[in-house]
């Protein structure tokens, strides 16, 4: 905070880089505005909706990549061209065939599904191969195999996979908000206060994005945790 | 009996086994000595089923197939002692039976006071004695063991052999055991094979004419044969 003031008095314009106090003012009656709720339901529902079909859809096609050699060489290329291509070219094109709203769901699927994949994929290539012929040689079910050795081996890289997706997804959310303009959405509020250079709500709107990601890791660590601990219990 | 008739047996051009015949007593220790590279542990993934034999039989082996002691310990970092052991138990057992098979197997490798501890809490040989608890509480009759007391400091494996010994003699289970150490075969088998390879042959089949327990490694006996070994094994070099 001493720093951000520190550079306001550098810069000496509050166009370019207002006060920490104004801005924090700016905050305290935008929270209050009819439509402040609505944007930050319908981007958190965007995020998490994002989210949750991205995680399911990147461990059926990891462990599909997994168990089929051919259809992981039919995937592998697929997870690196939608990483290689730039975002906005996605949103450009999603533009066409999706309706405005969920635009932004779509493209956090995209930049998420392929380290969902990799993660998963990766974590059951680390799966004990000693351990799986153990379990092999003794008969051990093939459901049980999965459940004790193969979900145990994934869970470290799905978790680093879900916080690298949490902080992945807010950015480019809030990125194709911005650029396709939902009725209700922090990024199209992003927008519409720089085109009216009202640089104290843009910056009141990133400092809610920042709160909503720091929440929401915050959140993630604490159920991911009672999930392990559940877990060990049982 | 169990029986293994000229098996055949070669693996990236060579001839591991070739026409190899050998007869495992029932209920007892068997142990097959031999050097490193002979082709011990390829007849062992044969006995076991792991891989199959070229040509040739095997007659006499348990229709439950064989419980497995490895080489390096086979135990699962995130499941507790008895989780492990329960792992491999088959899932049409009833509560009771697992119960009671965990317990029984628990008590005859000393493991039951740790039952609850993940293997990253355990000494090095409690946590090697987790695989034997393991084969124990299937209740299959062959047990195979690949060099299961490898790398372990002399005090440790003589206190696990011993246990071992113990376990053995309270049990009717069939043991092969692999081993390129002489002391090893002497203090825990009833018949020692010593082998030479490959193409793996029979050197020599010695009975050991001991009680499985309390075996000393400075038993007369024991120290007559072990000589007798160690010139076998030198002049196969």
């Amino acid at each position: 905070m001493l720093l951000w003031h520190a550079g306001y008095r550098l810069v000496g314009s509050s166009l370019i880089l207002p006060s920490p106090l104004s801005v924090f003012a700016r905050l305290s009656t935008l929270i209050f505005e009819q439509d402040f709720l609505l944007a930050v339901l319908w981007s958190v529902y965007r995020v998490v909706m994002s989210l949750v079909l991205a995680v399911g859809l990147g461990v059926i096609l990891g462990g599909v990549s997994f168990v089929s050699p051919v259809l992981r060489r039919l995937i592998a290329p697929a997870m690196l061209a939608i990483r290689s291509a730039p975002v906005v070219s996605f949103i450009v094109l999603a533009t066409l065939w999706v309706d405005s709203n969920y635009v932004p769901i779509l493209i956090s699927i995209l930049m998420c599904l392929p380290v969902v994949w990799g993660n998963v994929l990766q974590g059951l290539r680390a799966v004990d191969e000693r351990l799986v012929e153990m379990a092999t040689l003794y008969g051990v079910r093939r459901a049980r195999v999965w459940k004790q050795l193969y979900l145990r081996s994934v869970w470290p890289y799905l978790s680093a996979a879900l916080f690298t997706c949490l902080g992945l997804g807010f950015k480019v959310t809030v990125a194709a908000e911005v650029l396709t303009s939902p009725r209700y959405a922090i990024g199209y509020r992003l927008y519409v206060s720089k085109l009216y250079l009202d640089t104290e709500e843009a910056y009141a709107w990133t400092f809610v994005i920042l709160i909503l990601s720091l929440l929401f890791e915050v959140w993630l660590k604490v159920f991911l945790n009672r999930l392990r601990k559940r877990r060990e219990a049982a | 009996m169990i029986q293994a008739e000229a098996l055949s047996k070669k693996k990236g051009g060579t001839v591991i086994l070739n026409e190899f015949s050998l007869e495992i007593k029932t209920g007892r220790v068997t142990a097959l000595l031999g050097p490193s590279g002979s082709g011990k542990t390829t007849l062992l993934r044969l006995l076991g089923g792991i891989d199959l034999p070229d040509q040739g039989v095997l007659r006499g082996l348990p229709e439950t197939g064989p419980a497995f002691v490895f080489q390096d310990h086979r135990v699962i970092p995130w499941l507790n002692v008895e989780e492990n052991v329960a792992f491999a138990l088959p899932e049409d057992w009833t509560a009771e039976q697992r119960e009671q098979a965990i317990d029984e197997s628990l008590t005859l490798t000393r493991l039951t006071s740790l039952r609850r501890r993940l293997p990253n809490a355990l000494s090095g040989g409690q946590a090697s004695r987790i695989d034997l608890a393991r084969a124990l509480a299937t209740g299959r009759r062959l047990m195979l063991l690949d060099e299961p007391f490898k790398g372990l400091d002399l005090e440790l494996k003589l206190e696990l052999m011993e246990d071992f010994g113990i376990i053995m003699s309270q049990s009717e289970v069939t043991a092969v055991l692999v081993t390129h150490d002489l002391d090893e075969a002497l203090l825990t088998a009833d018949t020692v094979v010593v082998v030479s390879g490959p193409p793996l042959r029979i050197v020599e089949v010695l009975e050991v004419p001991l009680a499985k327990v309390g075996r000393s490694m400075f038993d007369p006996a024991l120290n007559a044969l072990r000589q007798r070994l160690y010139r076998l094994l030198v002049s196969e070099k």
